[in-house]
């Protein structure tokens, strides 16, 4: 996503709550440099970049024509101007208003899942770091582009499903519901256009029990863009407060927003508190041994007992090793056998189609409904490598470490963006018929037969070779030949059609199954990566310590009186920066 | 003698024929005379579409009055039988033939369907009689919508529509939908599938729905839908499918058709508001009825419960361009909503094919009797079903004049095949565009003069062919002329 605008602009919006975190990490900073604690530092840095780019991503969508862009219309308070293309567009924060295509790089494309145009206009609500992506309406229709549409889902820290109160939510909606809080956890329900319907709240209430019986749990809003405009123009309060729109607004600020800071502050909290555990705890036994030499060969024997532990940590990180391996052994094999078994099915269902009738004729026709039919087998099974995968990810963090308060990092295998373009479309049928003189000349040679045989057999009656007989023979077989032509054609055909579609088939497990590999590897390789740093970061604050401690027990005692007033001050700054960060949840 | 009347003697003959025989039961017989007096009834005319595309509003608004329970929710879960009947009585049958006769319970002019202790599942037929005049020419079907999120309520509009056995009941469709969905692809294309193998009804109308509603609400909507409609003809979604949608706006029709003094008076006060005043109190309903006005506040809540906020918005717009008492009004709310449109192609299409629809589905049904009781007996009859079943040329015509307006002729050239193949009615003298006093002499050759003018025009070499095949049907059909 090219969305790059006036980052300096939002943060300083927030600065009001990200500066504390930022300055508490960099304090942190320093004390980990002091600590020659690299490692310690590397987190802090990963931390500090998620802390200065608070951008909140929010998709805007539904049923073509239920006004999902008059709602975003209506939520920045500005028409969109300008005739738009079609595809997403990207409205953003922006000190002045601006439209600007986002130059993606392949004019031809179709509206793809990359957003087409972003517009900047200075409004609160993205000031606050909040970006809409108004998705185009889907009808069900191509499932390619409701495709396009989920696929903007997984990046996205919030979904507005748009449809209006002219009728309840209908049996597609409910699925198409179903597939996005798959991949978006935070969906709310938009309600539009109250202001035509006297009986929205039936259809509220109808809606809310769809819901129910589907087991989705989603806040329901009301909303009028017409009524937002307007009170925006008469100066109304009374009516924008009707409109419904004030309440989305607060929606989206507490809670959406309000989430996801919290989430944020959490996050930066348990990384401060990791950070200062591990540091302290050197500080802590090197002081131990620097208060009492006696006991320092005591301490030592308990650090070592210690680094045992850190040790056994290590010896166990062979077997969580194992868990992953088999874990992503297993998910590869269920992942392939699911694609397959998804594909299989729509060669099964193509097969049947085929057989109906004479393939050539229908042929383009059945060539998009196939592609869909792939398009949506992919996304569901990269949809079910992505579940899976996550479940994998917390399946191994438990092992780890048994009180599971470890962290799993971001996985996001279920982007399938333009996957499905290295992979050759169905091949053209040879769909002409044959030319009528080809069959005219093979039912002639036909019936020539018939002549001949039957002529010669009344030839002996005493007839002439060509009579009324051996006419009447050589039309029969000559018709019968002219038809088993044709039917040989019409088998061929669908003989050759089924093979198009088996090298199609062919051709997409092949590159779907590269990707899935490639893709299902990446997720090993970072939660392998991930959970080895994690164990190296425990041995190596337990090494530190053992180190400090022997190192203090060495000191003279004109050294050691300096050494622990240190000691005393980095802890004591320790313990106020894990006060502060515990301020900064409490502050919520 | 016409094909009804041939149907009716092949249907005497085949039960004389049949009836000698000592191996067919009586249960045969009752369905030959159901097919019998099938040829005496009206045409049967289902309305089909997606939940809450305003499939009962429409049907109210053809016969006129209120006799389709509507709801802002979904609202009907069985498929209703809606027929003509010299009082109004509501017939219910379940759980295996038990006949049930429900009270007409009508409140405020709409009739409650209330099936008392029977659950939907339950319910073989549901049957409302009404003294109508609309339904003396047709029986009306209000199926329910299908795509709900109740399974078993679109289930029975599909197994109603393209059931799994037999044939559909229903002669001819009427399809609402509000815009475009890949569902009503897929539930057109299997209407069409049905109806090539010949068990599905004959003859699609294609009905683009809550017209008034299209645009968002706006006084412009009807454009806008028209606008839809046009784009429709050309959608590749919708290749070799009905494609031709009229917009209706089935709420507009009914409220003109029952529109009340009281209603109107209330319309016309607030159409002589201040338009400052009347934009401040349009802009919601909880505004109309919280605006300080003169009108009392019943009256505001009666006419938001039955006009709807855009019903409202295009009567006044209506009665500021002049519609100054209730039945000028009432006249243009109808003429505005599309309603006649629907009617004429309905007679067009099916009234003026009435007898050789009905013959048509008689046929399928006694074919199908005949081929599993086939009997040595039987044979001569069997062999005229099949040759009357043979010439079905009238439905060549109704799939061909569905599809008119995709072809790319020239606009003189489509009006003058609509009158061919009797898309403006069916008489001689309109299909050829003669005056109605037209001796036969002159019909004759003016025909013959249409045949040679449709020849030659078929020697055009470019031509594609679903223009070449109407041109033949349209030879076809002035060759029926020649002969009758």
């Amino acid at each position: 996503m090219s969305v790059t605008t006036d980052a300096d602009a939002r943060t300083d919006s927030r600065s009001g709550s990200t500066v504390p975190m930022t300055e508490l990490l960099d304090q942190l900073h320093a004390l980990t440099d002091a600590a020659r604690r690299p490692d310690l530092g590397a987190r802090l840095a990963q931390a500090r970049t998620r802390v200065t780019d608070p951008r909140l991503r929010i998709v805007v969508t539904g049923q073509t024509g239920q006004g999902m862009s008059t709602l975003v219309e209506s939520i920045i308070g500005a028409p969109m101007t300008a005739a738009l293309p079609a595809g997403p567009v990207v409205v953003s924060y922006a000190d002045s208003d601006f439209v600007r295509p986002i130059d993606v790089g392949s004019p031809g494309a179709d509206a793809g899942p990359v957003p087409r145009v972003e517009i900047g206009t200075p409004h609160d609500l993205l000031a606050q770091g909040v970006v809409l992506i108004d998705a185009p309406g889907t009808s069900g229709m191509d499932s390619a582009r409701a495709s396009a549409v989920l696929s903007l889902l997984p990046g996205a820290d919030a979904v507005l499903f748009v449809s209006d109160a002219s009728q309840e939510y209908t049996q597609p909606e409910i699925a198409y519901l179903r597939q996005i809080q798959q991949l978006c956890p935070t969906v709310i329900g938009v309600i539009t256009k109250i202001d035509l319907y006297p009986r929205w709240a039936d259809i509220q209430q109808a809606n809310r029990t769809h819901l129910t019986n589907a087991g989705l749990d989603i806040p329901l809003l009301p909303l009028s863009a017409v009524m937002s405009e307007t009170a925006l123009r008469c100066h109304d309060t009374e009516l924008a407060v009707e409109s419904g729109v004030p309440q989305l607004m607060d929606f989206l600020r507490h809670r959406v927003v309000g989430d996801a800071d919290l989430v944020l502050r959490n996050a930066v909290v348990n990384d401060v508190r990791f950070v200062a555990d591990h540091l302290a705890m050197a500080l802590n036994a090197e002081l131990d041994a620097l208060n009492d030499p006696r006991n320092g060969a005591e301490l030592v024997q308990r650090l070592e007992q210690a680094r045992q532990a850190a040790d056994q940590l290590r010896q166990r990180t062979a077997n969580w090793q194992v868990v992953l391996g088999d874990g992503v052994t297993e998910l590869t094999v269920d992942v392939e056998h699911d694609l397959r078994h998804r594909l299989r099915n729509v060669v099964r269902e193509a097969d049947a189609n085929i057989m109906t009738s004479d393939p050539a004729k229908r042929w383009e026709e059945f060539g998009t409904w196939i592609n869909g039919r792939i398009t949506e087998s992919v996304q569901e099974n990269f949809v079910l490598a992505h579940t899976r995968s996550r479940d994998l990810a917390a399946k191994v963090a438990t092992r780890f470490a048994e009180e599971g308060k470890v962290a799993v990092p971001q996985l996001h295998l279920d982007y399938t963006g333009s996957i499905l373009d290295p992979v050759q479309s169905l091949e053209p049928l040879d769909s002409h018929k044959a030319g009528m003189i080809q069959r005219v000349i093979s039912s002639m040679r036909g019936s020539y037969g018939g002549v001949l045989m039957v002529g010669l057999m009344t030839s002996l009656a005493g007839l002439a070779l060509v009579n009324p007989w051996s006419i009447g023979a050589g039309v029969l077989l000559g018709a019968n030949t002219f038809w088993e032509d044709r039917k040989t054609q019409t088998a061929r055909r669908q003989a050759e059609a089924k093979a198009a579609v088996a090298r199609l088939m062919d051709d997409v497990i092949f590159q779907i199954g590269k990707e899935s590999k490639y893709r299902l590897r990446e997720a090993q390789r970072i939660l392998r990566d991930h959970f080895t740093a994690t164990a190296t970061e425990m041995l190596r604050s337990a090494d530190d310590a053992l180190r400090a401690a022997q190192e203090a027990n060495q000191l003279h005692t004109e050294q050691r009186a300096g050494r622990i007033g240190e000691v005393h001050n980095c802890l004591s700054e320790l313990r106020q920066l894990r006060v502060r960060a515990a301020a900064l949840v409490a502050a919520r | 003698m016409d094909t009804v009347d041939l149907v009716r003697m092949l249907i005497h003959d085949a039960r004389s024929e049949l009836s000698a025989d000592p191996r067919i039961s009586a249960e045969i017989d009752a369905e030959l005379a159901a097919c019998q007096r099938r040829l005496d009834e009206p045409l049967r005319v289902a309305l089909a579409g997606t939940l809450k595309s305003g499939k009962s509003t429409l049907l109210n608004a053809l016969v006129g009055e209120e006799i389709a329970p509507t709801d802002a929710t979904e609202c009907t879960r069985v498929v209703t039988w809606f027929s003509r009947s010299a009082t109004p009585r509501v017939d219910l049958t379940h759980d295996g033939g038990q006949h049930t006769a429900l009270p007409v319970n009508r409140a405020a002019g709409r009739l409650r369907l209330d099936l008392g202790p029977v659950s939907a599942d339950r319910v073989e037929r549901l049957e409302v009689g009404w003294p109508s005049s609309l339904l003396d020419q047709y029986t009306l079907i209000d199926t329910p919508g299908t795509s709900s999120n109740s399974y078993d309520v679109s289930a029975r509009t599909l197994k109603f529509l393209t059931p799994d056995e037999g044939s559909c009941p229903a002669d001819a469709i009427v399809y609402l939908m509000r815009s475009l969905h890949s569902t009503d692809v897929t539930l057109l294309r299997s209407l069409h599938e049905h109806a090539g193998t010949g068990r599905g009804a004959l003859g699609i109308i294609g009905v683009l729905s809550r017209a008034d509603e299209t645009d968002g609400g706006r006084t412009a909507s009807l454009d806008a839908a028209r606008q839809l409609s046009t784009q429709l003809r050309t959608d590749r979604q919708l290749a070799g499918l009905h494609r031709d949608f009229l917009p209706v706006s089935g709420l507009l029709a009914l409220r003109g058709q029952t529109l009340r003094q009281r209603e109107f008076v209330t319309l016309f006060q607030l159409a002589a508001l201040p338009p400052d005043v009347l934009e401040a109190a349009l802009v919601s309903p909880g505004r109309l009825m919280a605006t300080d006005l003169a009108i009392a506040t019943p009256d505001r809540e009666q006419l938001v419960a039955t006009f709807g906020m855009v019903g409202i918005r295009i009567a006044i717009s209506l009665i500021c361009s002049g519609a100054s008492d209730a039945p000028a009004l009432a006249t243009e709310l109808v003429r505005h909503s599309g309603l006649d449109q629907l009617r004429e192609t309905l007679s067009t299409r099916f009234g003026s094919r009435n007898r050789q629809l009905k013959a048509h589905s008689a046929l399928r049904t006694l074919r199908s009797i005949l081929l599993r009781h086939r009997s040595p007996r039987t044979v001569r009859v069997f062999r005229s079903v099949d040759r009357l079943l043979a010439d079905n040329h009238c439905f060549t015509e109704l799939r061909l004049l569905a599809g008119l307006a995709a072809l790319p002729v020239p606009e003189p050239t489509r009006i003058a095949l609509d009158h061919v193949l009797g898309g403006r009615g069916t008489s001689a003298a309109t299909r050829l565009g003669l005056p109605p006093d037209a001796s036969p002499t002159h019909t004759r050759a003016i025909a013959l003069r249409a045949i040679r003018y449709w020849h030659d025009q078929l020697g055009e070499p470019l031509l594609d062919q679903p223009t070449a095949r109407t041109y033949q049907a349209a030879i076809r059909s002035c060759e029926a002329i020649i002969a009758s």
